[in-house]
């Protein structure tokens, strides 16, 4: 089956893109308001983008008015990548729904809020690794329905349980335990894998 | 534990991203050199990035000389993303060692290069989606030793094989077996998977 985008409706390529595209990490977002309300979101058009400086990227999609979450960190330049994991799934879950500004999904999600160290909003507690970013750019993609914006910011914090990483910085996937995201409503385990070596 | 990545050395923050940051999709890269070369290679830094239209991006490692695949890009303005499955998983692995530019990885990998419909750079007939990309911007994130650029592409071009989705454009991920990239040299299935619904 061949596709051009531009023949077909905007839903069909991007269901292509989402069910193709896997697993996609998730990057569970938290920010702060020009008020001081907490949001907390998460995205999965999301990755990292460098190694040095550490750079992340995550791409909120269209919605007038704006999603919270790309209003904040526009007005703040600054937001919180938590890393979801099997135990915080459900309250990630609960965390995904339209909102008004007003809504703490925090306190939607059950999940703790804690300090920062050099950026105001806060980070989830539950979760086992959390990275403090300054916003470095935000790129327009597209204006139309199912377009998009792509955020980028350097992380200047890195916070890590220490029950998950050795003393060489080798995270231990079996205690992270990180879920990704496929198509649909499906979400992915990360405890099937398998090793190869590059040659 | 708290880390100041400005206060460590960059391998250590670069273990912490591709550790934590995971599953990563893979991003399986071909490429065409201004002289006609093949190039075939795959990056974790990858993901769709916009729905409407459809735009995927990827990031090189910054390299003296720069990888094949970004030169290839600056130079044609077009690139395949190929999503990489359980089949040709070992394939890939092949296509990630480190070769000269007049090293076809296709047939380092023994993939079967395919006519694109509409840009130069073949696609991988093995792989069960095809994407045909033009380019839209090249940014220079970092020119560091573990910096990179980030290549943002449009997508012109779907190719999807039938056995794998249905009339709505769902696609079967059992039938799919998308592989993602962990730390370390370590990979995921998708075959372990839960559902859940977005609140309204």
């Amino acid at each position: 089956m061949i596709i051009d985008p531009a023949s077909f409706p905007a839903a069909s390529a991007y269901k292509i893109l989402i069910g193709s595209i896997v697993p996609r990490p998730i990057g569970f977002v938290s920010t702060i308001s020009a008020e001081g309300v907490f949001n907390l979101a998460p995205f999965s058009f999301f990755n990292a983008m460098c190694g040095e400086p550490p750079v992340v990227g995550f791409c909120p999609g269209n919605r007038n008015p704006p999603l919270d979450t790309l209003a904040n960190v526009r007005a703040t330049g600054e937001f919180v990548v938590n890393i979801a994991t099997e135990d915080i799934a459900e309250a990630m879950n609960l965390s995904a729904g339209d909102y008004a500004p007003s809504v703490d999904e925090f306190t939607v999600s059950g999940l703790t809020p804690a300090p920062c160290e050099v950026v105001r909003p806060p980070r989830v507690l539950e979760s086992p690794v959390n990275m403090e970013c300054k916003l470095l750019q935000i790129i327009e993609l597209s204006a139309r329905p199912l377009g998009a914006s792509l955020v980028l910011g350097e992380v200047v914090r890195f916070h890590l349980d220490k029950t998950i990483i050795d003393d060489r910085f080798r995270i231990d996937p079996d205690r992270l335990r990180a879920v990704g995201r496929m198509g649909g409503t499906a979400y992915c385990r990360t405890r099937d894998r398998f090793e190869m070596i590059r040659p | 534990m708290t880390i100041d990545p400005a206060s460590v050395p960059a391998a250590n923050a670069y273990k912490i991203l591709i550790g934590a940051i995971v599953p990563r999709p893979i991003g399986f890269i071909s490429t065409i050199s201004d002289s006609g070369v093949f190039n075939l290679a795959p990056f974790s830094f990858f993901n769709g990035v916009c729905g409407d239209p459809p735009v995927v991006c990827f990031a090189p490692n910054a390299r003296t000389p720069p990888k094949d695949t970004l030169v290839n890009i600056q130079a044609t303005g077009e690139f395949v993303v190929n999503i990489v499955s359980e089949e040709i998983a070992e394939q890939m692995n092949f296509c990630s060692g480190n070769y000269p530019p007049e090293v076809d990885e296709f047939q380092v990998s023994g993939l079967t290069p395919v006519p694109s419909d509409i840009i130069r750079p073949p696609r991988v007939l093995e792989s069960h989606v095809n994407m045909e990309c033009k380019a839209l911007q090249v940014i220079e994130v970092s020119a560091r030793p573990w910096g990179g650029s980030l290549v943002l592409g449009e997508v012109v071009r779907f190719h999807v094989d039938d056995a794998i989705i249905d009339s709505r454009f769902s696609i079967d991920p059992d039938k799919l077996r998308a592989i993602g990239r962990m730390g370390g040299t370590s990979y995921a299935r998708t075959r372990d998977r839960f559902d859940m619904i977005r609140p309204a």
